[in-house]
């Protein structure tokens, strides 16, 4: 569904421009949860954007069912919903309206909207705050309507970028539900996190990103044989040993402090 | 984007942005609570200097402290002594009013000021305190003649006054002033009556007359070209946070990357908001209107500024679409300011110099001797100001009018394009100083073709230029018209030519396949075609321009017909080649390289070829109706059905060198004829008398044109296969 060929993505600075992805491939299946793994600047929200076709790529492309995301196709867009941690909402609407606006701009009729916002609103819990304005939503309460809008037009694609930052135990729990009930219903997902356990749980194949490169890629049981480690974290501290640079290092250090603390600081 | 129009989703757009921008507390303070201040204050503060003002040129009361009640029978004579033996009426008009005692006055006169003058023993502490305006102590010296009444001065009598006053204080200064100018008339008044007793009947040693000129600029009139200025900025108010809010906002409040994710064009997402913006703007134009007029009608000031007839409704009537064009103006330049901006904080700072810098113009535009010229009709918000402040005066021009009017919607559309090439872009992540490199810098990517957004943008940076250009050469009278031929075709080459290439190398843009310079075409097998076409189409052209002065469609004057007429016989005097070369080769290659290269294949973007080669030939035929100060509107017709041919040609070969061909043709011919007119009516081929051509030759050039255009129909069909 998802083809990730060659990908590379600079951005001009000052200076050199500096190469946020680096001639990244992968591919991620219907049916299928793909975890982009890798701590924060490994390039993993910026290779969502290019697959959202919101940048283009410098080098390299990627296709959403065999269209090119960087034709800004409006086909290949009705096809994705992406849900980012950093999504707000609009504070003088209330829910149904926001829904009801997104909806209108994938293209769907108005009685379909409607249908499918009662649906939404049933599985992700939302039927009782749906006519109060967005700004009265609590945060978890806000990220489930924020994964409704995702998916208010049942996109075959879903990118997922940190989903669970900032959510509590039950907020992070609806979300890997949701994320088993995407799977269930044969969508290809794509999430960003640097949440290793988390990712674990969550997904069936991983790419772990280090400076815009893909350092490894496959299922669980491939990276256990690979490594002789059991966990996630274990590995990518194991494969960030192989790169013995100052720079690694300093990213082993803070790929230590995610493990102990669970949360990027 | 006609998908969204027909489906109605850009209407519920539109709705969703006025729905969450009218619910938000902001605005409604901004758009209601604003104005209903705001003009009873101004109005209070306009009232006061009316009244201040007023009193400075006609009655002013001041009141004077003296020691004692003899004092205020000399200040009384004294008084009285002024206004008797004074010349000009400034000082004739003096009242006294000794205070509840009544009035010593003259009331044949116009009063100027009123003296009342009141007794205190304490007069230096009461001064201070500020219980009158002059403290006035009196001594007499010299008394000679001490006949008549208490106090009265006479010719022989020497009076002192010990003034004291309040430094600083304008009131009190006002009152000593007024107290000199009055002294100094009654020893003007001594020294006339000396004169008279001298037996001296010459007149005075010297002697002033002054006569003012023109019309006197009040205070008053100053107020009244005020008020456009702060109905527009009053205006423009009302737009700035929604404009902040719905793009800059978007981005702030996480809203913008999920936006831009939907499948709806950039210009439909933005459309909606600018719909939301110019509706809330033009909102607050109404409550501002009616606010406004509701205080002039109310509290008098009307007729105070305006006159008698103070605030006349039919002027808001009159300035409502003016308000209206302004607000799309300013919503316009505020949307493609705030899609730059990632935080309400970034989009104020780049809006509040915007708005100082538009006071500037608009204050400069208030001053007395600005005037609404042809020149200043391009100057945006300028243009605007002195429009509006014209119709409320009621002598507003309508060519001055109509210029600032098509100018204004020209910048608001290329405002517009900017805004959607900006709006979204910088919804990621940038650093400033690359965000705005990326903005300036040419594009990098090199294979993009223009867009009608471009062709606004274009049109907002060349319009004033070729209309200012235009206009300056129009009025250079002084040069000679070998050399105006020059200057002219040069301007055409830089206008025309070389600003679209260089827009288009700016923006990236594919110069070979934008262009067309010269296509796959195999100009040479078309030659025949082209040629019957530029012998032809000129026929047409001129039975066109005929049939539109018969309609009535002309705005030529007498004079400037004779002028033209003028024109051509002066042009018999310059060589052949300078014709062909400043009127036919250059104009054919320039206005060929803008109107079929640049400007055609942006409106081919969105546009079928039809739609596309019938708006490229309207802005042809526009572009020939503006020709400087002069208004040609009869020229539009035949220039339009021309663009359409030259439109049509670029199109069906693809390439711009038959078009450049048959337009240079068509002009070199023309001015051929003209320059051998008088040989050609010798040998019976002249029709300088008739309106129309003889109908062989319009039947020859119908059939020409026609045999030309199908020959290269079929040439280019032949070869596309198509």
């Amino acid at each position: 569904m998802i083809v990730a060929s060659n990908l590379t993505k600079r951005f001009p600075t000052s200076e050199a421009p500096k190469t946020a992805v680096d001639h990244l491939s992968f591919e991620v299946h219907p049916g299928e949860v793909y975890g982009l793994l890798g701590p924060n600047g490994a390039g993993k929200t910026t290779t969502l954007r290019v697959v959202m076709g919101l940048l283009k790529p410098d080098e390299g492309y990627v296709t959403v069912d065999r269209i090119r995301t960087d034709t800004g196709s409006h086909a290949m867009l009705a096809k994705l919903g992406m849900i980012s941690t950093n999504d707000g909402v609009y504070p003088w609407l209330s829910v149904r309206e926001m829904l009801a606006y997104f909806a209108d701009l994938y293209g769907l009729p108005i009685e379909l909207g409607e249908q499918r916002i009662i649906e939404l609103a049933r599985v992700l819990g939302i039927q009782r705050f749906l006519d109060q304005r967005c700004s009265t939503l609590s945060t978890g309460q806000r990220q489930r309507v924020i994964l409704a809008r995702g998916l208010i037009h049942d996109p075959p694609v879903m990118l997922l970028d940190e989903p669970t930052r900032g959510l509590d135990i039950v907020g992070s729990r609806t979300t890997f539900e949701y994320v088993d009930m995407l799977r269930s219903q044969g969508k290809a997902v794509l999430i960003s996190t640097h949440r290793l356990d988390e990712a674990e749980r969550l997904c069936d194949r991983f790419g772990l990103l280090h400076l815009g490169r893909m350092r490894y890629e496959g299922t669980l049981p491939q990276l256990q044989s690979a490594t002789g480690k059991t966990h996630l974290v274990d590995m990518f501290l194991e494969l960030l040993d192989h790169q013995n640079s100052p720079l690694i290092r300093s990213v082993e250090s803070k790929a230590s402090t995610i493990l102990s603390t669970g949360e990027n600081r | 984007m006609l998908e969204l129009i027909r489906s109605g989703r850009l209407w519920r757009m539109c709705v969703k942005e006025l729905r969450e921008t009218l619910r938000d507390r902001r605005t409604l303070f901004t758009l209601i609570l604003m104005p209903l201040l705001v003009y009873p204050v101004l109005s209070m503060a306009l009232q006061r200097l009316i009244l201040t003002s007023h009193q400075d040129s006609s009655l002013q009361n001041y009141l004077i402290g003296v020691a004692d009640e003899a004092d205020v029978e000399k200040f009384a004579a004294t008084i009285l002594a002024g206004q008797t033996g004074v010349t000009s009426g400034a000082y004739r008009a003096l009242h006294v009013d000794r205070g509840e005692n009544g009035r010593v006055v003259d009331e044949s006169a116009k009063p100027t000021a009123n003296w009342r003058v009141v007794v205190d023993r304490d007069l230096d502490a009461q001064l201070l305190a500020g219980r009158f305006d002059l403290a006035v102590r009196i001594s007499d010296t010299d008394r000679i003649n001490d006949d008549g009444p208490p106090g009265k001065l006479s010719i022989d009598s020497s009076r002192r006054f010990d003034v004291q006053f309040r430094s600083g204080d304008s009131q009190s200064e006002a009152a000593l002033h007024a107290f000199e100018r009055l002294l100094q008339s009654i020893n003007e008044q001594q020294s006339l009556q000396l004169r008279q007793k001298l037996g001296l009947t010459r007149e005075a040693m010297v002697e002033l007359s002054a006569t003012s000129v023109g019309e006197p600029l009040s205070l008053v009139s100053s107020i009244a070209a005020v008020i456009p200025l702060i109905l527009l900025l009053m205006t423009i108010t009302g737009a700035v946070y929604p404009a902040i809010d719905l793009t800059a906002g978007e981005r702030e409040r996480g809203t913008m990357e999920a936006l831009i994710s939907t499948p709806v064009p950039r210009l439909g997402l933005l459309l909606s908001k600018y719909v939301a913006v110019v509706t809330v703007s033009i909102l607050t134009a109404m409550v501002n209107l009616s606010a406004m007029f509701v205080t002039l009608s109310v509290g008098g000031l009307g007729r105070a500024i305006l006159g008698n007839d103070g605030f006349p409704w039919q002027a808001i009537l009159q300035i409502f679409p003016l308000l209206v064009l302004f607000s799309g103006f300013f919503s316009s330049i505020l949307l493609a300011l705030c899609c730059v901006a990632r935080s309400f904080k970034e989009a104020q700072a780049y809006l509040i110099p915007v708005m100082l810098l538009s006071l500037g113009p608009g204050v400069l535009s208030v001053l007395p001797g600005v005037e609404l010229t042809l020149n200043m009709a391009v100057v945006p918000l300028f243009n605007m100001i002195l429009l509006a402040r014209d119709v409320l005066a009621g002598h507003a021009q309508w060519l001055p009018a109509l210029i600032a009017i098509i100018s204004t919607m020209i910048y608001s559309i290329a405002f517009m394009a900017v805004a959607a090439k900006l709006f979204g872009r910088f919804a990621i992540a940038q650093s400033s100083e690359t965000k705005w490199r990326v903005f300036w810098l040419p594009s990098q990517d090199r294979n993009k073709l223009p867009n009608p957004g471009d062709l606004s943008i274009f049109l907002a940076l060349f319009f004033p230029v070729y209309f200012v250009a235009t206009n300056t050469i129009g009025v250079a009278e002084d040069m000679s018209l070998a050399n105006r031929l020059w200057v002219k075709s040069g301007l055409t080459a830089v206008l025309f030519l070389m600003m679209p290439i260089a827009y288009a190398w700016w923006q990236g843009l594919d110069l070979a396949r934008t262009f067309r310079f010269i296509g796959d075409t195999r100009w040479l097998a078309l030659l025949p075609g082209l040629v019957l076409i530029a012998c032809g189409a000129w026929t047409m052209a001129h039975e066109i321009f005929v049939f539109s002065e018969w309609l009535g469609i002309a705005s030529l004057r007498t004079e400037q017909i004779d002028a033209a007429k003028e024109t051509k016989i002066a042009l018999q005097r310059l060589p052949l080649w300078l014709i062909w070369l400043t009127m036919a080769i250059v104009p054919a290659v320039s206005e060929e390289v803008f109107f079929r290269g640049f400007a055609l294949r942006c409106l081919q973007a969105t546009a079928k070829p039809g739609i596309a080669i019938l708006l490229s030939a309207t802005l042809f035929g526009l572009f020939h109706v503006f020709a400087g100060s002069i208004l040609a509107i009869e020229r539009f017709l035949p220039t339009a059905a021309l663009g359409c041919l030259l439109a049509w040609l670029a199109w069906r070969t693809q390439s711009l060198l038959p078009g450049i061909m048959v337009h240079a043709g068509h002009n070199g011919l023309l001015f051929t004829m003209a320059y051998y007119e008088e040989s050609l009516h010798r040998a019976g081929w002249g029709v300088q008398d008739q309106r129309h051509l003889p109908i062989l030759w319009i039947l020859l050039g119908i059939a020409a044109t026609l045999i030309g255009i199908g020959y290269v129909h079929w040439l280019s069909k032949s070869r596309n296969g198509s």
